[in-house]
């Protein structure tokens, strides 16, 4: 109707997603010939197992596909999901209920504590709260005979993980970036942690309260590697950072709704997400992501089954679902992160060709080069690290 | 203080029991758990421990946060005050003046607390934006600096809370001075009173159980505030409602978590008697008119 | 009174009527900003910046369903949590103003705790109860904790009205016969009813509102505010903006309509 209106994106979601519908149903068909294996997974070993009726799966907002005009994915307004169900006949229960790891983990630790149903089958953490949860004993183990497609499209690159070096419990579902969002318009590009400082830009700066990307940010602008944090290092960082709150450089610690401050352009640079400048682009273009020349952060939200999960079969089969490289492309396509799945990337240019050259999607060698993974350090350590943060962030002299 | 002749006990009793016992089991019961956890020491990792050794996490938590404890009490206190004055006014113009308007003007000035607050916060943000149709024009009149800003600076904080908190404010004072009889005044008329004069002696002290009341449902809330800091303000602003939130969510220090709320408690508690003794309510309360 | 003193108070009147319309138009700023931006139809996904005028998301008003039954859920809850509270925490204050006994001055503190209490401690404890008692996270223990929360609102706003009642009217009815009962529903319920209404309104609003306590305790279930804040990083859809700006006008539209019938009731009595 008003599809002129509409710039870029949603133009691009609704032809994309025709056309990813005859795409998937012909990879579907056709079932091999790809990079990516694709097969419907046999029944496991253990005993009989029937795909149940419901399952209960929290996300991240916006982290799915949708369909056209809808707001919020369900499994009757999201293709992928859709398509599980013609398959398997589980309708899931999707819910956006995830907008931060710690919120979500508060709300899932009493039941997961008491050894009792969450309420959830999958959800999707961090990686480093993955961990956390993997650590604690309150995630399932995969049982991989009814895995195939996991096993065998699962990018190299999550092999041997420190959170799980077996793959056993954590199911990598997208990758993100960490960078500058910078307004282009109303500043000067810049490329570097360390232009988020000049005094230009004097409060009208915007940090993020998550310790992993602002931390890492700028311990990569003093020249540290965040894959390597000391406490030096760590300790460098935050004295520079309060350096610069103190000096009325930073406008604001803001988590989740740091997009408000870009979208209103209070805040003219931002330690920023790569999807969700994708997202702000299509109304505002003059905001460009950016992955600093010192380096980026870069993190995962991975798929975990909580313990005392009531459908771990049904689960099981949802993350192989979405291990097919043509169903992980649709989602793919929509959500605009970096897709842990083999096979995807060949998928999602054929339905659009268009999308290879995004960089968000696929960063190129170089500035994956300069992608960093916040280090696992002892628990005493990280200790340290959150608890020197959280006074920085709390305005506690130190 | 006027006892009801002749009721037993049993009467306030039977009143009270619905309460007490919803308040029983969905407050004071699960904040024991709560308050013994304040006295724990260890890790979600490697598991708590209790001792009544550990009452120093108290001192030492308010030995952290003071400043933030102080910042807090002076937002709230601004806030309470900002809140009053656009209140009072309001609710006896609608009081006094309205006439058969009264409820609809009511309802408008309270309305607007069923949309969501993010909502209205955004609303704020968009109107007091830097480059936004107020700031914008009086910057490039040179009315005021280029890189001055309303938002996200402790004045935006309590504007925020005081303007959050506003029905709270006013109904309660509204509602008191609703039931003042119209004839008193007349009466102080006849006498030559003037209007200030009847205000100050009539008016303003049959309001005070609604000043009181207002003043505590704005004041209490608004030194545990954490989201009008949150979005509103800027690093140092931290009020500490932001502390305890971030220690019980982010750094998951249950015990530090506890006793700063229990601290906060004691020191509104303390606060409410101290208040409610400078405003006389005992006596004010007791008598039937 | 004398003519200076006279002038005083004309003035004074002029003054309150300014500074009162002034405050009305304080408080609707934001509330017209969050109606405007109804209307707007967003280059992209976030509501933030003005681009064209339309209609369509009023016309589309349903076309999220997870959206619609945010806003049912929250109704739902809003209503029935604010139906107890408020007859619970009318029961509390008349016991605690009109009656002497032991421990008044206990209680009367211990019901202002849930408002000194961080929302984050009330929800995190709750979650923690109800996990305990195996009691299934939803709309049930929304309303429980809802109710929680209004009684202390209630409580501290009926006070403030019930202080200074007149007793004797009371004492009146029953002189000319009538039983507590009668004189309850005749004589005290009638005179309280502004300040019930009061309390039961600021409950409503609250529960409406409410997001850090929900969200700990509502399992699966998606409240109004919930859903946007889920929203907020990544775009709020302008059907939001349009469901609270129902809430508004449907809320003012009803008291306008009560008024108007009271009236029209007033008027028509002989």
């Amino acid at each position: 109707m008003d599809a002129e209106k509409k710039l870029g994106t949603e133009l691009d979601r609704r032809t994309l997603l025709k056309a990813g519908a005859v795409a998937g149903a012909a990879a579907f068909l056709a079932a091999c010939g790809t990079s990516g294996s694709s097969t419907a997974p046999s029944p496991s070993s253990g005993g009989e197992q029937t795909p149940s009726e419901t399952l209960n799966f929290a996300n991240w907002p916006y982290y799915i596909d949708v369909d056209d005009g809808v707001d919020t994915a369900t499994a009757d307004t999201s293709e992928s999901l859709r398509r599980f169900q013609a398959e398997y006949g589980t309708k899931i229960n999707y819910q956006e209920s995830i907008d931060d790891n710690d919120t979500f983990f508060g709300t899932i630790k009493a039941p997961l504590e008491a050894g009792q149903d969450p309420g959830w089958d999958i959800i999707t953490p961090t990686t480093w709260m993955a961990k956390k949860i993997v650590d604690l004993g309150w995630a399932e183990k995969f049982d991989k005979t009814n895995m195939p497609n996991f096993v065998a499209n699962l990018a190299d690159e999550f092999k041997g993980r420190t959170a799980d070096p077996g793959n056993d419990y954590l199911a990598p579902w997208q990758s993100l970036m960490t960078g500058l969002g910078i307004n282009t318009k109303k500043t000067n590009s810049f490329s570097t942690v360390n232009g988020l400082w000049n005094p230009a830009l004097k409060g009208k700066v915007a940090l993020l309260t998550e310790l992993r990307d602002t931390v890492g940010l700028v311990m990569l602008g003093n020249g540290a590697d965040p894959s390597a944090p000391t406490r030096a290092t760590f300790d460098a960082a935050i004295a520079k950072l309060r350096e610069q709150v103190d000096s009325g450089q930073i406008r604001k610690l803001s988590g989740n709704s740091y997009t408000v401050l870009l979208e209103e352009e209070s805040a003219l640079a931002a330690i920023a997400w790569s999807g969700d400048v994708g997202i702000i682009q299509a109304g505002k273009p003059e905001l460009a992501f950016v992955v600093p020349d010192e380096g980026g952060m870069y993190a995962t939200d991975n798929m975990l089954i909580p313990k005392g999960a009531k459908h771990k079969y049904t689960a099981e089969l949802w993350i192989d679902f979405y291990y097919r490289p043509e169903i992980a492309a649709i989602v793919e396509a929509y959500v605009q992160y970096i897709c842990p799945v083999k096979g995807a990337a060949e998928e999602i240019t054929k339905i659009d060709p268009a999308l290879a050259a995004n960089p968000l999607i696929f960063p190129d060698e170089e500035t994956k080069s300069r992608l960093k993974v916040w280090g696992e350090v002892a628990a005493e350590e990280q200790a340290y690290f959150d608890e020197q943060f959280s006074a920085f962030v709390e305005g506690v002299d130190s | 203080m006027r006892i009801f002749r002749s009721q037993p006990a049993l009467v306030p009793t039977l009143l009270l029991v619905p309460g007490l016992i919803w308040l029983g089991s969905f407050y004071l019961a699960p904040n024991l758990q709560m308050f013994a956890s304040s006295f724990w020491s260890g890790t979600l990792e490697g598991g708590f421990t209790f001792s009544l050794a550990n009452w120093v996490n108290y001192p030492n938590a308010l030995g952290t946060y003071q400043e933030q404890y102080i910042r807090s009490i002076q937002y709230g206190f601004a806030a309470t005050l900002l809140c009053f004055a656009i209140a009072f006014p309001l609710a006896y113009y609608i009081a006094f003046k309205a006439g058969r308007a009264r409820s609809v003007l009511l309802f408008l000035v309270v309305a607007p607390f069923f949309t969501s607050y993010l909502l209205r916060t955004i609303g704020w943000r968009t109107i007091l934006g830097d480059e936004s149709v107020v700031l914008g024009p009086l910057k490039s009149l040179g009315l005021i600096d280029e890189g001055a800003r309303i938002l996200d600076t402790p004045f935006s904080v309590v504007a925020g809370i005081a303007y959050n908190f506003i029905p709270f404010m006013i109904l309660p004072i509204y509602v008191s001075l609703e039931k003042i009889d119209r004839r008193l005044l007349e009466a102080a008329q006849d006498l030559y009173a003037s209007s200030w004069g009847a205000f100050r002696r009539i008016t303003l002290p049959l309001a005070i159980p609604g000043i009181f009341a207002g003043s505590l449902l704005t004041f209490i809330p608004a030194i545990g505030d954490f989201i009008n800091a949150e979005l509103l303000g800027n690093p140092e602003t931290a009020m500490i409602g932001n502390v305890i939130q971030r220690q019980f969510l982010v750094v998951r220090d249950y015990p530090t978590a506890a006793a700063l709320s229990f601290m906060l408690m004691l020191l509104i508690l303390a606060g409410v008697t101290l208040y409610g003794r400078l405003l006389g309510t005992e006596e004010l309360t007791s008598k039937a008119i | 009174m004398g003519i200076a003193q006279r002038i005083v108070a004309a003035l004074g009147s002029r003054i309150l009527t300014v500074y009162a319309a002034l405050a009305l138009v304080y408080l609707l700023l934001p509330i017209f900003m969050v109606a405007l931006f109804s209307f707007n139809d967003p280059v992209g996904r976030s509501n933030y910046s003005w681009s064209t005028f339309t209609f369509d998301n009023w016309l589309t008003l349903f076309r999220d369903p997870t959206l619609v039954a945010a806003v049912g859920t929250s109704l739902r809850i809003a209503l029935v949590s604010t139906l107890i509270a408020t007859s619970i925490g009318t029961l509390m204050a008349m016991a605690l103003v009109r009656y002497q006994f032991r421990f008044r001055k206990a209680i009367d503190l211990f019901v202002f705790l849930p408002l000194a209490t961080p929302e984050i401690v009330l929800g995190a404890s709750l979650l923690t109860l109800f996990v305990t008692l195996q009691i299934p996270l939803g709309e049930l223990t929304l309303i429980l904790a809802h109710v929680m929360f209004n009684v202390s609102y209630v409580v501290v706003t009926m006070k403030a009205r019930l202080s200074g009642f007149d007793m004797r009217l009371e004492e009146a009815a029953a002189d000319l016969g009538a039983t507590p009962w009668q004189t309850f529903w005749k004589v005290t319920f009638p005179l309280i009813l502004p300040g019930i209404a009061a309390s039961a309104v600021l409950a409503f609003g609250l529960s409406l509102d409410d997001f850090v306590i929900t969200r700990f305790n509502a399992g699966q279930v998606q409240t109004f505010p919930v859903y946007i804040y889920l929203k907020v990083q990544k775009g709020i859809p302008p059907q939001v903006n349009a469901f609270a700006t129902l809430f508004f006008v449907a809320t003012v539209s009803l008291v306008a309509i009560g008024a108007l019938m009271q009236r029209r009731r007033a008027n028509l009595k002989p």
